[in-house]
């Protein structure tokens, strides 16, 4: 009995206070759009009637001086009227209120648009520091103030965010000297994250035909794993110990139409099928060249192709083909280490070359489908 | 509450002598506006927060939220949610879901929005207007305040629209074909017609017709169907009768003689209380219906079930 009493008691305790901070709530909200420290009203209001947005800010920040959202949007407001003092009274102090990165991004954007040197380099660096997302934006604005990279990147205060980001900036805009210079101080962090990154700047090099600094660096990448070193006249993972990256100065695979191929160290093998095209390319490497005699050596099987097996090596610069080889004759697979076979070529100007293995079928022939294997291929100059 | 004064006095003094400071250097490259947003959206590709500046041909996408764009010209731009514009000093492109422009009253006019190889122009500096790509090939253009002129990609001006009312657009409408609705009048030699939809008024000819074709329609209102519009004429092939425009009187019933070019058109059409399937107007490759309620009035608009221009 006296138990049941307790527990009717406690519960209607229970209920008495759930009810209390029921009541409560709903007095607070009732009262909240008129209490200090809300300014969410006002905001509404000065985003649903423009004319009156900035006495509805000015209440706003008066009744919570902290809230830098208003702060800014104040700030703005004042600008679209051409009140750039208050404009940039407000953006201050929507930075002294908040020390993120949103309030340091507004008197970034706001100060250049005043062109306002010493604020704006002041604003960015501190956006700098608090840039979590991409920085393209930040750093197209310092680009357009300081158009040396190097210098705008000294000006936002060094870090390999924003070397990344300037990086990919650099390269969206074929500015290859300085993404070179940027590339080259990341290099040096030897962070993996930036590997990737890395090596897509050396193939844009390629891409842009700018062969020594392609070169260089894909050499900078030497304190990334599986990345061999590429001098010139020489051609890289040439016994394809390694998985062939696809990138830079390392080989690129491509899997026959309807074919497939096949890797495992010391081995790259192709199959084409009886419905691959009548010509395709199936390894690629770049490679820089001086003017002069080069021999390719290389070792190769065969199963299934016929005796001319449309298989040959092609050299070419600027997209033309400068040489190619003669065909490749039938190596069946059972012949030990397979057919070591050579091609010597020539070019007569300094640059970046591409070596490729190809199919091409002969005409007069049909198709057969089979194997082609690859063990290695050097470059040598003879 | 002294602290929140001093404060706020010292932030004003110090920004004071900040933007008055002689230190600035001319920006390489002018910035043409600022966009502001109550969310994140995209500029040039790369996710912003809040507000941005705005440089010749920049890409903006908006996600959930709106953003609000003024230029330095004097244009004011609401971007909708979910759209994307690259906007330059002079014109807007409109790429993707809508955009709302208004300009600052004083501000000369000149702004341009380009959508779908039409190009849209408020005449008056202080018009507002609505434009919203709809569907893989429809505009839909509403003006808002003051009136718009719309012009094909040739730079032929294919639609006058008046304050408060609004057209649905398709451009590449079988080029070179025409196809209008309105009274014949004449104005000396010369005989005239407004077509009701797009409000261009273009003198009829055509070797097909004779003086009596056209003298025998006149004051009717009629359909004319034909070719050749560079502007200001259209080749007629064929005048036949109109049907009468709902909740007006029919053709024939009170014929005018003449009207003023340009009067009338595509207000009388608009403000009826429906407006028949025929009310498809074809100009210089462009097919256009009057909007009543936010839809296109014939639904044979759009898609490649649309009415043929001639029959």
């Amino acid at each position: 009995m006296l138990y049941s009493r307790l527990f009717s008691g406690i519960s209607f305790l229970v209920f008495a206070l759930a009810l209390g901070a029921t009541l409560r709530l709903a007095v607070a909200e009732r009262t909240w759009p008129i209490t200090t420290g809300n300014t969410r009203y006002f905001k509404d209001l000065a985003q649903r009637q423009p004319p009156l947005a900035r006495s509805a800010l000015r209440a706003a920040v008066q009744l919570n001086p902290r809230d830098s959202a208003a702060w800014m949007e104040l700030g703005l407001a004042a600008e679209r009227d051409g009140d750039k003092e208050q404009a940039a009274a407000c953006l201050l102090e929507a930075e002294k209120v908040d020390r993120q990165y949103q309030p340091a991004w507004t008197s970034t954007n706001f100060f250049f648009r005043r062109a306002n040197d010493l604020q704006f380099w002041r604003a960015a660096k501190r956006a700098a520091a608090m840039s979590y997302d991409d920085p393209a934006p930040l750093i197209e604005l310092a680009d357009h103030r300081e158009p040396n990279a190097i210098a705008a990147l000294e000006r936002l205060g060094n870090s390999a965010h924003l070397e990344r980001g300037y990086l990919r900036y650099l390269m969206g805009q074929s500015r290859w000297q300085e993404a070179e210079e940027v590339a080259a101080r990341l290099s040096l962090l030897g962070d993996a994250v930036d590997r990737e990154l890395l090596l897509n700047f050396t193939d844009h090099l390629i891409e842009a035909n700018q062969g020594g600094a392609a070169l260089t660096m894909w050499n900078r990448l030497q304190q990334f794993p599986s990345a061999d070193r590429a001098t010139r006249g020489i051609l890289v993972n040439r016994n394809f110990e390694r998985q062939p990256s696809g990138h830079g100065f390392d080989w690129r695979v491509t899997q026959p139409p309807r074919g497939s191929v096949h890797w495992e160290p010391s081995k790259l093998e192709f199959w084409l099928a009886g419905s691959t095209p009548d010509a395709c390319t199936l390894l690629e490497q770049w490679v820089m060249l001086d003017p002069g005699r080069y021999r390719l050596r290389f070792g190769y099987r065969t199963e299934g192709l016929a005796e001319e097996t449309g298989l040959r090596w092609t050299v070419r610069h600027g997209g033309r083909e400068e040489a190619s080889s003669p065909l490749l004759v039938r190596a069946p697979r059972r012949v030990p280490n397979g057919n070591v076979a050579e091609w010597n070529f020539r070019v007569t100007k300094a640059g970046l070359y591409e070596l490729a293995w190809i199919y091409r079928r002969v005409p007069g022939t049909t198709h057969q489908e089979g194997h082609a294997e690859l063990a290695f291929a050097g470059l040598e100059a003879p | 509450m002294r602290i929140d004064f001093l404060r706020s006095a010292l932030a004003a003094g110090l920004a004071l002598q900040l933007t008055a400071s002689q230190g600035f250097a001319a920006a390489t490259v002018p910035p043409i506006g600022t966009v502001v947003t109550a969310g994140a959206f995209r500029l040039n590709r790369a996710t912003v927060r809040s507000n941005g500046t705005l440089f010749e041909g920049a890409m903006v996408e908006t996600g959930a939220a709106p953003a609000r764009m003024d230029l330095i010209s004097g244009a004011r731009l609401e971007v909708e949610s979910e759209s994307t514009v690259r906007v330059f000093g002079g014109r807007l492109v409109l790429e993707r879901g809508a955009t709302q422009l208004a300009r600052a009253a004083g501000f000369a006019t000149g702004f341009l929005v380009e959508a779908r190889g039409l190009t849209i122009q408020p005449d008056a500096s202080a018009a507002t207007t609505r434009i919203v790509l709809i569907g893989e090939r429809r505009i839909e253009v509403s003006a808002l305040a003051g009136s718009i002129q719309v012009f094909n990609s040739g730079g032929l001006l294919v639609a006058k629209i008046a304050s408060g009312k609004a057209l649905a657009l398709e451009p590449h409408w079988m080029p070179g074909r025409a196809r209008m609705t309105g009274r014949l009048v004449t104005q000396g030699s010369h005989y005239l017609l407004t077509d009701e939809t797009t409000n261009i008024t273009v003198e009829v000819s055509g070797s097909a017709l004779t003086k009596s074709d056209l003298s025998r329609s006149l004051g009717q209102r009629v359909e004319v169907t034909g070719s050749g519009y560079r502007g200001t004429a259209v080749e007629v092939a064929q005048v036949t009768p109109a049907p009468p425009a709902a909740g007006t009187a029919p053709a024939g019933g009170a014929p005018t003689g003449t009207a003023p070019a340009g009067a009338g058109g595509a207000g009388g059409a608009a403000s009826g209380a429906a407006i028949s399937a025929t009310m498809i107007a074809v100009i210089g490759g462009v097919a256009a219906a009057a909007v009543v309620g936010g839809l296109a009035a014939s639904g044979s608009l759009g898609g490649s079930t649309a009415a043929p221009v001639s029959r």
